[in-house]
Order: C-alpha cells, then structure tokens, then sequence
C-alpha cells in the first residue's frame, strides 16, 4: 500500500480535524498521532508535515503560542477563528470525496 | 509517552549538531530543535541500551533524505509571507490616514507654482533644462531620504526581514513617480508633472512609515527568537 496517495491531497484537513479533537498540538504530536490512530498505515513525514502547517498558517487557519517546555521551545499549533470554521467544511468535502472513491472502487467499472 | 527526557548539556549537543549541519538562523535552530529532541528520546525510549550519541543519527535518519531542510526552508518561506502581509497591512493602514492624503497638496502645489514661477521668468539653471525639473529632482531626494528621518538606525539592521520579504522590488514605481515628473516638466505640463511628483512624495512617506512598523515587529520578533534561544 502506498499510504502517501491518499495523504498528500488531504494532509491539511487531517492536521485540522487532528487540532480541532486534541485543542492545540505541536509538530511531533501530530506526527505521532497520525501514525497511531492510522494503526502504523499512515507515516507523517517532517518533510510534508512542516510545509503544510506553514501554509495553513499563512492561510490564517492556524496560530501559534510558544512555551519553554522539558528545556526546549516548543511551538504548539491550535485553530483560529477562521480555522474552526472551516475545518467542518474541508471535513465534509474530504468525506464525500472518499465516499465516492469509495464507491467507484466497489462497484464494477464497466461504464460505457 | 517516552520515558527518556533529555538534560539541558544533552539539549545544548543538539543544537550545537543542528548549528553543524549549516542552520545557524537561531528561529530555525529552535524550530528543528524541539522535534529533534522528541525523535531521540523516542529512539532511546524504545531501546534502553541505545546511547544518547548512537540515538542522533537515527533520530536524524527518521528526517529523511533532505534532512533538516524541510522544515529550514518551509519556515523561511512562512517568515517571508508574513513580513510581506505584515508590509501590505502597515502600508493600507497609512494609506487609509487622512493626514497623508492632506500632505499631498504641498508637494503638489510646491511644484506646480514653482514650474510656472520658472516658466514666467524663463530661468535656466545648471541642474538642468530649467528650476522645476531641479526642484523635482530635489524634491525627490527629500522624499527618497524621508526614510534616514523615520527609521531610527538601530533598526535598519533588521532590513533583511524586508529583504526576505520581497517589498524593495518597487524599482517600476521610482522610475514612474521619478522620471515622468522630470519628462513631464520638461515638455510643459505642469499640472501631471506636479501631481506625480505628489504621489511620489507621499507614497516615499507611507514606504518609510511602513518600513518602520515593520521593522519595529522583526525587531521583536527577533527579540523573543533571542530570548528562547539563550533561555534553553
């Protein structure tokens, strides 16, 4: 299986519903959490993660608060006002997409 | 979560291993540093008889082919987004103050009554074809200069955020503002020539003012990276 397919096109609305479940987050954490709640199937890679809360960022969906934390800072990701709204959106749209993947995959492909 | 927490001598190793691998911007350091540090404590966690030194290249292997660049390079990207919203937000902000708008008539009005004062007394000059395109070439010195007056120096050290940003590409807007007053007064249109010349005294007012809030938000920003970086 290549998880990654999947995870590129719906990253951002993952890490939005993620911050919206657990309040606010910092960059390991989300990590950590796609990878268990996705059962070891899905890896978040630094690589994808960082880029894309950047841009959710600039997008104004998400701010920070910064705090000294085990000796280190730590950058904890939360929903802005803008955010909060418009992750139910991107959730519906990310679930219906699926729903019809879905249902092209489980039906015969004999169209035409 | 892990058990293994890592003491501030192994922290400083950290860094000083980020600083190594070429990310010396202190915000970057301090970005990568805290993710970093999880993935070692994680590696240690798992196995018990991997030491701190054999768990960093593991750790730094879990960052992939790239590394640490990613992260480097998504957050300098976010920064230079910022710096140049932050710009735009300042610079409407000025925009939308009317004493800026009532400026506009005294550079206007200097000019206009000053190329016709030339004009009626047919004066040359060896600045140029005549007074006004002098007066505008002076004028745009003073405007061009209104920066060295509103930004306190200690601030123009900051100037690369604005660099970073992008916002010094306004070269198309001097030559228009600069050189059509002078064209403009030289083929006898007062009027055009002295309402351009407004506009740019004005805008080289808003840019500086601009510059400064700008600057003066880098400059904090700065100031609290500085505070966490020497803290840790």
């Amino acid at each position: 299986m290549e998880p990654n397919i999947v995870l590129k096109g719906s990253l951002q609305t993952i890490i939005l519903k993620l911050l919206q479940d657990n309040g606010r987050m910092y960059g390991y954490e989300i990590t950590k959490a796609v990878k268990e709640l996705s059962l070891s199937k899905i890896v978040l890679t630094e690589a994808a993660l960082y880029p894309t809360l950047h841009k959710l960022l600039d997008e104004d969906l998400l701010e920070t608060t910064s705090e000294m934390m085990d000796g280190r800072l730590r950058k904890y990701y939360s929903l802005s006002n803008k955010g909060k709204k418009d992750v139910i959106k991107k959730v519906d749209v990310l679930k219906s997409s699926l729903d019809a993947v879905q249902l092209l995959l489980n039906n015969k492909l004999s169209y035409g | 979560m892990d058990k293994v927490k890592l003491n501030n001598e192994q922290l400083d190793y950290l860094k000083q291993f980020i600083i190594s691998k070429g990310f010396k911007d202190h915000a970057v350091v301090l970005e990568i540093l805290d993710h970093f540090a999880c993935k070692v404590e994680e590696v240690m966690s798992q196995d018990a008889s991997i030491t701190f030194y054999d768990a960093i290249p593991l750790a730094r292997q879990a960052f992939g082919v790239k590394g640490f660049y990613p992260i480097s390079n998504a957050l300098q990207l976010q920064s230079r987004r910022k710096y140049q919203k932050l710009f735009m937000h300042y610079q409407l902000q000025w925009l939308k103050q009317p004493i800026i708008w009532l400026v506009l008539l005294l550079p206007a009005v200097a000019t206009y009554k000053f190329y016709l004062f030339c004009q009626v007394h047919n004066y040359n000059h060896i600045w140029g074809d005549n007074d006004c395109v002098s007066t505008v070439f002076i004028l745009s010195v003073l405007a061009l200069s209104a920066k060295f007056f509103i930004i306190p120096p200690k601030l123009f050290s900051k100037q690369y955020f604005l660099k970073q940003a992008g916002v010094y590409n306004y070269v198309w807007f001097w030559c228009i503002c600069y050189l059509l007053p002078n064209i403009l007064a030289k083929h006898t249109y007062p009027t055009i020539a002295a309402a351009c010349m407004a506009l740019a005294v004005v805008y080289a007012i808003v840019f500086a003012l601009t510059e400064f809030k700008t600057l003066q938000h880098a400059q904090a920003d700065e100031a609290a990276i500085e505070r966490f970086y020497n803290m840790g």
